[in-house]
């Protein structure tokens, strides 16, 4: 705690001034003249601070001040948090606060006005109220690229009769791009999703770190290596000299034959060493049953990162209106028979089978935390520090983060996670049938989707038969692997699937579709049949949405191995 | 009895019985007849077959072909009438099949042109209704003038509303209605669409659903920033000193252009080239 040179009282960074301000005197001071209260000495890479810990989800964060706090950030409970003093590693720069609590809720209310199908909770005032200024930790690279006498290759096409005449160049260049503050979160529990839509953060404003500026705020920790992001920040780099060079004016018209790691290399490309640094995040939790939704904005910039679960009622309500525009516009030029309803129809039915599924998709991926490379790198540390201890402390070849993530990814990007099972001395290795699954289904849909409207609408007297049979067999392929990936959301197991309520519909299409009756009510009632079960997927896929939306209450106490944070 | 009387008598008895057959024969052949022409003729009337009416003022016609005999004669007397109607906008048709090799879509194209097309006027406006009993299906084709009001949408709402009447094998009710459906549009008068406001309310209402899912999820996303963006709030530099081109080589690889034979429009046969539609009974 920081104490006021002229009265004694408590210091707190104020954000319109910039400076440190006393709340008893209104005494302004530079952030960088003052010091702890304690008399803590800083020493050159660590300071002191006060780390809350909430007993619910073990979540911490940390502040130079000591008061404790009246909820968890993290998991959305109102708790008094434990404390303790600890020393942090310091980082090297801090981008101060610049947004005040009342510039966030304004930004955060403007989003919501927008937000039309948000429930009225998250718009209330009590809500608002909970927003919490958090400083997150972030790794900062720095890229160089070029020098003097670079030489690449270029060339040109051009078009000669029945021959393609291809002029190849050498091009010299003394080219230089350097990139410094390129900016990548480097908390796990902080999900990479929500840390990219919140950027950018202007690192041209960043300061030197002092750790006043953390009082009256709060603070994350970083828990991922330097080397997690490196490969990203020098491939952005990479991506932003070649559009240089090939915008440029006398070199537009050749395009650069390297790519990749052969251009960085030509380029002399090199990452200098990663600098930590705090960037300014104005944070609010709102915790409904077990899962918990995060508003996020930039404490710098005022951009708002809300995830907004969508309220039921609103949204068929606004479907149903929809539905009297719909109707007189397409009265104006669209007659069809009840037989070829019936296949669009099962073909939108797909198209919903489809989306529920990626949705699945994306749930179980955040669930899993698949699409946050440092919770990946945290979660797969952790595993082999077990193992080792499991093997009695037995050194195993050590992983980078950056390593262990891009084992993970390619685990996944070739069929799904393995599984290994031991059966007596032997162990064997079971690969996820996804993977499979993925490329069979690929290729039916493609086939399918052709066959279903190029050839059914060519064979008009087949339309039916041709559109409805293969909506069919989309359904079926979507239903199977939304059935497989389901099993990864905790939320969701053995509650059933909305999309297994196509399935009959479906079937009964089929059926009418081979028979071909001659009364319109069988057309009419197998797609008023698809049309319930198509709102009530859709319902069911709005309460999958609301948990992509929202997530589980995070569990940061590692016990057991637990770590879904 | 003399043998000469025997003789006399057996021959007056011969001659008695030619005459009795020739008699019989004659009665039997008056009779025949009479009741062909009752069969045929009531009142006068005769079984309608090819052009039955030709509209004086305009030339348009009535051409009924009912190869599946399926209207009785008084039927088809009574459907003429309903047809007659119709000249003062087109040529109109009525024909049956019992065989079709084809799709009745394809059978109605072919009987318009092989009966309506070919003359002057049906050239201008014409319509059919087909009963295509080998596929159990009725069809409408218009075509010219006929084919602006008689839509493809109108044939198949039209169709849509008589198709129950060829279902009970009431063919009669099914084609009158169905000329006097053409008449109300023709006329200018309003025509019920059930069949297009039940269809469309299901399409409406499945497209809004959807529609509203992915609005949904469009207000819902978080915008990443552009690499603009990021590239602004980063101190970046970028700056070219020289640059020196040399030409090194140059490569040629054959790649044909693709050739354009060229369209083939016109000189297929000509024909007509109206719509139609129709349903399943």
């Amino acid at each position: 705690m920081y104490e006021c040179p002229n009265c004694g009282g408590n210091l707190r960074y104020d954000i319109p001034s910039q400076k440190m301000a006393c709340a008893s005197c209104n005494s302004l001071f530079d952030p960088y003249g003052v010091s702890d209260r304690n008399g803590v000495e800083e020493q050159e890479n660590e300071y002191e601070v006060t780390v809350f810990t909430c007993p619910q989800c073990g979540g911490e964060i940390y502040s130079t001040d000591t008061t404790a706090a009246g909820f968890c950030t993290f998991c959305g409970s109102s708790v008094i948090l434990e404390s303790r003093l600890e020393r942090e590693h310091r980082p090297r720069y801090i981008i101060p606060f610049q947004k005040t609590k009342e510039q966030c809720r304004e930004s955060y209310m403007k989003l919501m006005r927008k937000a039309i199908f948000a429930p009225r909770e998250l718009k209330s005032e009590k809500h608002i109220n909970e927003f919490r200024g958090i400083y997150m930790p972030y790794w900062i690279y720095n890229v160089e690229q070029g020098g003097a006498g670079v030489e690449l290759k270029g060339s040109t096409r051009k078009r000669r009769g029945d021959y393609i005449i291809t002029s190849h160049y050498n091009l010299d260049l003394d080219l230089q791009a350097d990139y410094d503050g390129i900016a990548y979160d480097a908390s796990s529990s902080f999900s990479d999703v929500v840390s990219g839509a919140l950027a950018p953060f202007d690192t041209k404003q960043m300061k030197e770190f002092t750790p006043s500026y953390l009082s009256g705020f709060y603070a994350d920790t970083s828990d991922v290596d330097t080397s997690l992001y490196l490969q990203e920040a020098e491939d952005f780099a990479l991506g932003e000299t070649e559009k240089f060079i090939e915008n440029y004016p006398n070199l537009r018209k050749y395009s650069i034959e390297e790519r990749g790691e052969m251009l960085k290399w030509k380029l002399h490309s090199k990452v200098g060493n990663a600098d930590g640094a705090m960037f300014p995040v104005w944070f609010m939790a709102y915790k409904n049953k077990e899962r918990v939704a995060y508003a996020t904005v930039n404490g710098q910039t005022g951009k708002v990162v809300a995830d907004l679960p969508v309220d039921i009622p609103k949204y068929l309500g606004v479907s149903a209106v929809l539905t009297i525009p719909l109707f007189f516009l397409l009265n104006r030029f669209l007659t069809i028979v009840p037989g070829i309803l019936l296949g669009i129809v099962a073909m939108i039915a797909a198209i919903v089978s489809a989306l529920y599924f990626t949705q699945i998709d994306d749930i179980a991926a955040r669930e899993k935390k698949e699409d946050d490379r440092g919770a990946i790198a945290v979660k797969l540390r952790k595993q082999r520090e077990s193992h080792r201890k499991a093997l009695g402390g037995e050194d195993i070849p050590p992983r980078s983060d950056a390593q262990l993530a891009a084992s993970a990814e390619s685990e996944k990007n070739n069929g799904g996670v393995k599984a290994v099972i031991t059966v007596g001395d032997s162990v064997q290795e079971l690969t996820d049938p996804r993977g499979v699954l993925r490329i069979i289904q690929t290729v039916f849909v493609i086939i399918m989707m052709v066959v279903g409207l190029g050839f059914g609408s060519f064979f008009s007297q087949y339309f039916t038969r041709i559109t409805v049979g293969t909506a069919a067999v989309i359904t079926g392929l979507f239903w199977v692997r939304a059935w497989f990936r389901m099993d990864d959301i905790e939320a969701r197991k053995g509650r059933g699937m909305g999309l297994s309520a196509l399935l009959l519909p479906m079937i009964l299409s089929v059926a009418v579709a081979l028979i071909n009756p001659v009364s319109d009510i069988y057309y009419y009632s197998c797609t008023g049949l698809l049309l319930i079960t198509m709102i009530v997927t859709l319902v069911d896929l709005i309460r999958c949405y609301n948990l992509f939306a929202t997530r589980p209450l995070p569990q940061f106490h590692y016990k057991g191995g637990d770590d879904r944070a | 009895m003399t043998v000469r009387n025997i003789f006399l008598c057996r021959k007056s008895m011969k001659q008695s019985f030619v005459i009795g057959l020739f008699v019989i024969f004659c009665l039997f052949f008056a009779a025949e007849t009479a009741m062909a022409t009752d069969a045929g003729n009531t009142n006068g009337f005769v079984r309608p077959e090819g052009i039955c009416y030709t509209d004086e003022t305009t030339g348009y016609k009535v051409e009924i072909h009912d190869d599946a005999s399926l209207l009785k004669d008084t039927e088809l007397k009574a459907l003429v009438e309903d047809m007659k109607k119709l000249t003062k906008y087109g040529s109109v048709g009525f024909f049956t099949a019992n065989v079709n090799d084809n799709t009745t879509s394809y059978l109605a194209h072919s009987l318009y042109d092989k009966y309506l097309w070919k003359q002057s006027r049906a050239r201008e406006s014409g319509t059919i209704f087909l009963i295509d009993m080998a596929k159990r299906n009725i069809y409408i084709y218009s075509n010219g003038e006929l084919y602006k009001t008689i839509t493809n949408s109108y044939a198949d709402i039209i169709t849509d509303r008589v198709y129950k009447h060829a279902t009970n094998g009431d063919y009669y009710r099914c084609a009158k209605e169905t000329y006097e459906s053409e008449l109300t549009l023709l006329e200018g008068r309003k025509l019920s669409k059930n069949m297009q406001y039940i269809s469309n309310i299901f399409l409406a209402a499945a497209l809004a659903i959807l529609l509203n899912y992915l609005l949904v999820k469009g207000f819902s996303r978080a915008k990443s920033p552009s690499e603009a963006e990021m590239l602004a709030a980063i101190a970046a530099t970028q700056r070219m000193n020289h640059v020196d081109v040399r030409f090194e080589r140059e490569t040629k690889v054959y790649s044909p252009q693709s050739s354009h034979s060229g369209s083939s429009r016109g000189g297929s046969g000509g024909g007509s080239s109206g719509g139609g539609g129709g349903h399943s009974f």
